[in-house]
């Protein structure tokens, strides 16, 4: 679909230059119009607010995260794994320098270092298997998701990979439950680790760590992860959620001219996304146009997302979720059923 | 004589017709692959360790090693096979996705043959050639494709009502209108158990487009109430139904009402659909629309 041929498009007057790399990084005093302090700027502070905030919230299912505890259970991992391939490499060694590999004594010790070789592995398997139940169940019920993952987290030798992947989830868990520090604490320190066969997880690992640091107004950490998004190969969804988050992160940071660069593209592609998602799009290019004086463009979006929102959803999404310190249209009295 | 889509030049590109679509798909069914092809690999690497078992030395050890690695090494080109081909559909429902049909029509029609081994990545083939078809405009070809699904898909299920729903759209637009009053008709008691979702925003969309068809301007002046909100999880796609809403005021003659009240109604909702969607696309997917370009 075109919008070139709309003769009552707002978006035919020339817009501003665009700018296809990633954004300019915030000013150094972060910029924030909003004026929040940048509470997520160490993420250990934050990490410690969140566990506050929450109280036992995590009881049940997992304790609050710690870098520490995370890292020393990679090398606890790789140890018991290369423990188990250095006892096969001996015993292969064994059984060939003592002269039993041709035996059928031989036989049978290779054959049940395979085996153990095998059950150590399907460790790993058996948790690889569980992951899509997982994911559904972070959907339906985080709770029952956490339980369930802390079952599974607790289970070792796991292969790097798979230890990583749960991390992932539980970053997804914590990022459900808004314990945005958290879950960015948990992104941050499964990008550190090579990811291995997961290594198409990286993209989406790097949205959610831009979107909590965003929420946790780290608008510094939120412009590095959002380079670094751009230099990844993302697949449609998570193009379009890039853009939304961008978006978002232009609009915090007070950069209204790059949030509006490109409009015509960008509602392009945002007619692609959920109309929840789609409507907030529209919302947040409102108050970038609202603030930069193009008050025909920030009516005719603000008007726009109001069809693909409804008021009420506008409302809670201006009032809180995506909190970008919301301008309307001169005539909308800056409500969102304005 | 066969004629597939990607054999056209681009400027001269026509989707398949209803028979070059069907005779494919008969060509090209989903065939699961068999239990013994799936167990082969297992029984290479036991016949392998059983023979290794009976013969001593250097032999033995070698036919046990093989017997492993041939495990491993065929599990794993499976298994990449299947990740590739998972990948290239994935790729054309992108391009469907970003409204690039005539593409996606070519990279699907060329994977249904390669994707026939694994059923369900065969059906989303099948299902993606059915909607690049159903918005080129080859209705009765994108039925064949619906028709297709629908034959495999349990009853109920919510993708099998959306397909339905695909289906009952493309009856309309080939202006099957019977069979799209019984597919409607069928799907009632369904949708009704979606609530407020983009499949009952689907189905209240299709039956007002039946209205239209149908000429019933009056049933869809009657209906109007709440359709905004009925419509929005379609996201953009929801100005279609505002402009067909618009249509039936456009066209409704109330003998004890002000005309200029059903002119200003209908003034009302073209706007809300220009607001959503280019008018051109409107008059494209409805042609019967083209009267209310002249509206202000």
């Amino acid at each position: 679909m075109t919008q070139d041929q709309d003769p009552r498009d707002p978006l035919a007057d020339p817009a501003p230059p665009d700018i296809s790399g990633p954004p300019d990084p915030p000013a150094p005093d972060g910029g924030d119009p909003s004026g929040d302090p940048g509470e997520g700027e160490g993420h250990a502070v934050a990490v410690e607010d969140d566990r506050g905030a929450q109280g036992d919230a995590g009881v049940e299912g997992l304790p609050p995260f710690s870098p520490d505890l995370f890292f020393r259970e990679m090398r606890l991992d790789a140890w018991l794994r290369w423990s188990v391939a250095g006892a096969v490499i001996v015993a292969v060694g064994f059984l060939i320098v003592s002269g039993l590999a041709d035996t059928f004594a031989g036989m049978v010790l290779a054959m049940l270092l395979i085996l153990g070789w095998v059950a150590v592995s399907s460790i790993s398997a058996g948790v690889f298997r569980a992951l899509p139940g997982l994911t559904a169940m972070i959907g339906q019920d985080p709770s029952a998701a956490e339980s369930a993952l802390a079952q599974q987290i607790r289970r070792r030798p796991l292969m790097r990979w798979v230890r990583l992947m749960l991390y992932h989830r539980l970053a997804s868990i914590r990022h459900r439950q808004q314990r945005f520090a958290e879950s960015a604490a948990i992104c941050q320190a499964v990008l550190t680790q090579p990811l291995g066969p997961a290594s198409a997880q990286r993209g989406r690992l790097l949205l959610m760590l831009t979107e909590a640091r965003l929420q946790c107004r780290d608008l510094y950490g939120a412009y590095r992860s959002l380079c670094e998004l751009h230099h990844q190969r993302l697949g449609l969804v998570e193009s379009l959620q890039r853009l939304a988050i961008q978006t978002r992160y232009e609009v915090l940071a007070g950069h209204d001219r790059a949030a509006l660069s490109n409009t015509r593209q960008k509602l392009l592609m945002a007619e692609l996304m959920p109309p929840v998602h789609c409507g907030a799009m529209h919302a947040m290019l409102t108050t970038a146009a609202a603030r930069t004086g193009q008050d025909e463009l920030a009516d005719w979006l603000w008007r726009r997302s109001l069809l693909l929102c409804g008021a009420q959803q506008l409302d809670r999404l201006v009032k809180g979720a995506f909190a970008v310190g919301f301008v309307g249209p001169p005539e909308s009295g800056n409500l969102p059923n304005g | 004589m066969q004629h597939p889509p990607d054999q056209s030049p681009p400027h001269s590109f026509s989707p398949p017709d209803p028979q070059q679509f069907a005779s494919y798909l008969q060509q090209h069914p989903a065939q699961p692959p068999s239990p013994w092809s799936v167990r082969l690999p297992l029984l290479v690497a036991v016949g392998l360790i059983g023979v290794s078992m009976l013969t001593e030395g250097l032999l033995a050890a070698l036919l046990l090693w093989s017997a492993l690695i041939w495990l491993f090494g065929h599990t794993s080109v499976r298994a990449r096979r299947a990740q590739a081909l998972e990948r290239l559909v994935h790729g054309a429902q992108e391009l469907a996705m970003l409204r690039r049909f005539p593409e996606a029509l070519r990279r699907g029609w060329r994977l249904l043959p390669k994707a026939s081994k694994s059923p369900h990545l065969h059906g989303q083939t099948v299902a993606m050639i059915a909607h690049c078809l159903d918005a080129l405009g080859a209705y009765d070809s994108a039925i064949i494709g619906y028709d297709y699904l629908l034959q495999r898909l349990p009853p109920g299920q919510p993708i099998a009502v959306h397909i339905g729903l695909s289906r009952a759209s493309a009856s309309l637009g080939a202006e099957n209108l019977s069979d799209a009053d019984d597919a409607l008709r069928r799907l009632r008691g369904a949708v009704e158990t979606f609530g407020n979702s983009p499949i009952s925003a689907a189905y209240r969309m299709l039956r007002l487009a039946q209205q239209v068809r149908t000429h019933h301007f009056a049933e869809g002046v009657e209906d109007s109430g709440g359709l905004t909100e009925a419509l929005r999880p379609l996201g953009v796609e929801a100005g279609y139904g505002h402009a067909l809403m618009a249509l039936c005021h456009y066209h409704y003659v109330d003998p004890d009402a002000d005309p200029d009240q059903s002119r200003a109604s209908a003034v009302k909702w073209w706007e809300q659909a220009t607001l959503l969607m280019p008018p051109d696309a409107l008059v494209q997917r409805f042609p019967e629309l083209s009267p209310l370009m002249e509206l202000p």
